[in-house]
């Protein structure tokens, strides 16, 4: 990454707990990565890795018992996990907004469209000069709202938003929800974009439409997206850079050109390998055996041990850390030796012509 | 290539429609009764031992379709014959009887195990009421199913709540293998797993299907399953089936435009293939007012005059592919 | 396969820790397991014979010989109060058991098979759940007259329909799941499916509120009996026992106050096994 871009956000080594009565569960366990303005951010993961837990706890939505036991979040600076509700509702909505996979149930259906987006312009302010030239800020009065809501159904691309201003969640399909919700998270500019699964629920061709739309809007309005999915087909088309997590911790983390060309952990290389393709067709797909650890019980070494052809001795002792493998890639592995060898969906050649092709505007 | 083979299963212009709820007021002003046409007018065949793909948007019938050849569903009009017999009326204990060559496996595998009967009984009950075995040798039998499945005999006595995903949904192949069926329906078998865990269970049903020889429909949403695990594809937009053919050739040469769209559509392992052209705009109309003509016209790129009116028949237009499109693409 | 070994966070516990970890649960059952023991061996725990009169010692106060004292007719009220816990329950817990089973079959078929069954099923439901249960109880006693068979015959008329209405709602839920689709494809028989796959799986809501339904049908029908509808004297039951001593209530305020005492006694602890036992069932499902 060049110098020139700025941080954004800067999570180091969060942790999150969800305390029971019989046992704890470390739902994220030292998770640290970087968000750069403008730039699309992936987790990637399977269900229970603590890749949503992440992303919530950036927003202090962690939901009930769940909680920040350690690390911090900093945004612009200041670290979210000390904010107090007044402090987070400031960030919330105006600075970070969210966006989630059920548009059926994150609309509210009892309003209309109209009076959801309104909201969403509360915490947008208008600056103007007084008479003295001094800078003020006011809120938006009614006509400003309808004609910025206006802008922003055209801007997600629902046809027709005069009438479909009037109108109520129901009378949305699937794929005009999410846009509508994507209306109301941009509703007040946000800088960081949260998106968590935003296009599972969807069929093929609406997720194709969501993830253009996604990637049109973060280059129009210069925000940054950290996206949460389990799809790597999402990852490779939106990300431009990665973290895969698994139990609870980020195992691999690199541009997403890089991770499709030389994966270096035997999981993200599991993955791709589960994954059927053009040539696996009538064949057998390289499963990764066995089910995701328990996070209430994880083993000793690494977790991923039990399931890994590439385990030795070693692995199942001691954790493994996170180590850079080359300049902005990490990988979290004892046997970083064998994972060299690892192929990816991509070829190397392809992937080392692209970046020479990335890096040369900037020089 | 298709006739010699056995044909186990022949479904013909077969049509589900669900009435709709009509107002007070619409009934006195004796408005037409509207229908939700789910599966309107499929016909098709499928030859023992294929495993025959059934790919859609969702609501546009597939599992409609899957639970009304099982009966599930009584059919509106149209004719359902498993190896030459007429089941499509069929009722009582003649439905019961044939129930067991036809299985199915479901997509949620937590809700379609009962959650109060252990993993034994669940099978075993299977065999014990239709005496696929003698009841003595029904501990051995269950023991073969698990094995086959991938489980072990030592989880026979616990209940599906203490079981991962991907482990109810081997209980569940287990379940539907028992009766020795000829046709299985698997509806989504592993859209509802893990990435990892999807793997495993496709190689599982990938190999079952060898040995056991069996015929499956598999329906899914998902193509790079369906181009992975099956043999022939049936495309299916608005509750009929528009075009039917090999996987390879279907997937490399799609016909109807709403095939190639879906192909395309699949988000592409290849972050360096980021803008791909076969974008389509809209969604899919509701299935209680379809348009006319081609259902498909109102978001086909190739759209004429004669789409907008005349429905386009599901004709043979290649060796074993059938499409229904006034201007095929191949 | 040492992989399967994964143990997933719902694992079961032993099933002592968890009753005992809810103390309603257990305050409950030790007051009802108490009203139990009474009502099957009063004549252990009872000093005295309930319906013999003594006339020398009427309306005495409680005392070493007759701990709640003794009523009009000179009887102990403790042994009344301790023979009555058995018609009292045998009120409570028949008036609760058949209309359990009568309506819950209603309910299953009619959710299951709806139609014109479940119409007309709904319908009625509809016409005497607009009724306070108690008004409807006194009507039907009116209509078939004083006396405990026709107070049970009351509680039975009324009682089923809450849970047929329960079942069935929770069929409703059930019948279009994966797992009964699944016992259909199977070819399983009707009653198959209804009894051995639906019906373990509707009943749990059912058997809560029969816990609680206990305490109304004891409570209707000492109410019944208060009324001099349900059990004629002297046969001792709480509800006559209150309303014997209701004249002397001024002077005599043991005659009424251990048989209320011990009415909202027991139905704290009905109450009580009821709000456990739900807790506990939902713990247990899924």
């Amino acid at each position: 990454m060049s110098s020139v871009e700025k941080k954004l956000l800067e999570v180091k080594d969060l942790s999150v707990q969800f305390p029971g009565k019989y046992e704890t569960v470390q739902a994220v366990d030292g998770v640290s990565f970087d968000i750069y303005e403008g730039e699309t951010f992936g987790l990637v993961g399977e269900s229970g890795c603590g890749k949503s837990q992440t992303m919530r706890s950036i927003l202090g939505l962690l939901k009930a018992p769940g909680r920040v036991s350690g690390g911090e979040i900093l945004y612009k600076g200041q670290d979210i996990t000390k904010m107090n509700q007044r402090e987070l509702r400031k960030v919330r909505g105006r600075e970070i907004s969210i966006i989630f996979q059920e548009p059926m149930t994150s609309l509210n259906p009892v309003l209309k469209i109209k009076t959801q987006i309104y909201e969403a312009f509360e915490g947008a302010f208008i600056t103007e000069k007084d008479k003295d030239g001094k800078e003020v800020k006011r809120k938006m009065t009614k006509a400003e709202k309808h004609r910025a809501a206006l802008e922003l159904l055209k801007l997600v691309g629902i046809p027709s938003p005069e009438t479909r201003l009037e109108e109520y969640p129901h009378q949305f399909s699937g794929g005009m929800r999410q846009r509508a919700m994507i209306a109301i998270a941009l509703g007040a500019r946000p800088k960081l974009l949260l998106a968590d699964e935003p296009t599972t629920a969807l069929d093929v061709t609406i997720q194709d439409q969501i993830m253009k739309l996604l990637n049109r809007l973060k280059d129009e309005l210069g925000m940054s997206i950290i996206l949460v999915t389990h799809d790597l087909g999402v990852i490779a088309q939106m990300c431009d850079r990665v973290a895969v997590m698994y139990a609870g911790q980020i195992v691999e983390m690199t541009d997403t050109v890089t991770l499709f060309a030389h994966p270096r952990h035997p999981y993200t290389y599991g993955l791709m390998g589960s994954l059927p393709n053009e040539d696996t067709a009538g064949g057998t797909l390289e499963a990764i055996g066995g089910a995701p650890p328990n996070l209430a019980n994880l083993p000793e070494g690494c977790p991923f041990a039990p399931r890994c052809k590439y385990a030795c001795d070693v692995c199942h002792e001691k954790r493994p850390d996170i180590v850079e493998v080359e300049p902005g890639h990490f990988a979290r592995c004892h046997r970083l030796d064998v994972t060299s060898e690892f192929q990816g969906l991509i070829s190397p050649e392809a992937a080392a012509k692209a970046k020479e092709q990335e890096v040369e505007p900037n020089e | 290539m298709s006739d010699e083979r056995e044909l186990l299963l022949e479904v013909e212009h077969l049509c589900k429609w669900f009435p709709q709820k009509r107002g007070i007021i619409d009934a006195a002003q004796k408005k037409e009764k509207k229908y939700l046409k789910a599966v309107n007018d499929v016909s098709f065949k499928i030859y023992k031992g294929e495993n025959l793909g059934l790919v859609g948007e969702s609501g546009c019938g597939k599992s409609t379709l899957a639970r009304t050849i099982l009966r599930l569903y009584e059919p509106t009009s149209g004719t359902i014959k498993l190896r030459g017999t007429d089941i499509s009326h069929m009722k009582g204990e003649a439905l019961r009887k044939i129930r067991p060559q036809m299985q199915m496996i479901f997509q949620d595998p937590y809700s379609s195990l009962n959650p109060r009967m252990s993993v034994y009984d669940t099978v075993a009950e299977m065999l014990k009421v239709h005496k696929v075995v003698p009841d003595n040798e029904i501990p051995a039998q269950v023991e073969k199913l698990l094995t086959m499945s991938g489980l072990t005999m030592d989880i026979a006595q616990r209940f599906p709540g203490e079981f991962s995903g991907g482990q109810r949904q081997r209980i569940g192949i287990a379940r539907a293998l028992s009766l020795n069926p000829a046709f299985i329906v698997a509806d989504e078998p592993v859209s509802a797993l893990d990435v990892s865990i999807q793997a495993q269970i496709i190689n599982l049903l990938a190999q079952l299907q060898d040995e056991l020889d069996l015929t499956v429909l598999f329906i899914s949403h998902d193509l790079r399953v369906v181009r992975h695990i099956t043999h022939r594809v049936m495309v299916m937009y608005l509750g009929s089936n528009v075009e039917v053919g090999p996987t390879e050739e279907i997937f490399d040469r799609p016909a109807h435009p709403y095939t190639q769209v879906l192909t395309k559509a699949a988000p592409k392992l290849d972050p360096l293939d980021r803008n791909r052209e076969y974008a389509i705009e809209g969604e899919p109309p509701s299935p209680i007012n379809t348009p006319s003509g081609c259902k498909f016209h109102p978001r086909c790129p190739h759209c004429t005059d004669k789409c907008r009116t005349e429905v386009p028949e599901l004709l043979e237009i290649a060796p074993g592919r059938l499409c229904a499109c006034h201007y095929p693409l191949i | 396969m040492k992989r399967y070994n994964g143990a997933s966070p719902l694992q079961k516990r032993s099933r002592i820790p968890g009753f005992l970890a809810k103390p309603s649960l257990v305050v409950g059952t030790v007051i009802v397991v108490l009203v139990v023991i009474m009502a099957i061996f009063p004549q252990f725990i009872a000093p005295y014979d309930p319906i013999e009169t003594n006339t020398l010692i009427q309306n005495a106060a409680p005392s070493a010989e007759h701990i709640f004292g003794t009523d009009f007719y000179g009887r102990d009220v403790f042994s009344r109060v301790v023979w009555g816990a058995r018609i009292d329950l045998l009120i409570g817990v028949l008036g609760t058991v058949v209309p359990f089973f009568i309506g819950g079959i209603i309910g299953l078929l009619a959710g299951y098979y709806g139609g014109v069954l479940d119409s007309i099923l709904m319908r009625v439901t509809d016409v005497m759940m607009a009724f306070p249960f108690t008004i409807l109880v006194i009507t039907i006693m009116a209509i078939l007259g004083k006396g405990t068979m026709n107070l049970f015959i009351a509680l039975w008329l009324v009682g089923w329909m809450s849970y047929a209405k329960l079942v069935r709602s929770e069929v409703l839920v059930l019948k279009d799941s994966e797992f009964i689709q699944a016992a259909r494809v199977a070819g399983f028989s009707d009653a198959r499916i209804l009894f051995r796959h639906l019906l373990p799986n509707v009943i749990s809501s059912a058997v809560v509120f029969a816990a609680s339904d206990v305490v109304m049908c004891m409570l209707t029908g000492a109410s019944m009996s208060f009324l001099g509808l349900g059990v004629q004297p002297p046969t001792p039951e709480w509800g006559s026992i209150l309303n014997e001593g209701r004249n002397f209530i001024t002077f005599a305020w043991w005659t009424t106050f251990f048989p209320g005492l011990f009415l909202a006694i027991s139905g704290v602890g009905f109450s009580l096994l009821g709000d456990g036992l739900t807790d506990f069932l939902r713990t247990k499902g899924r």
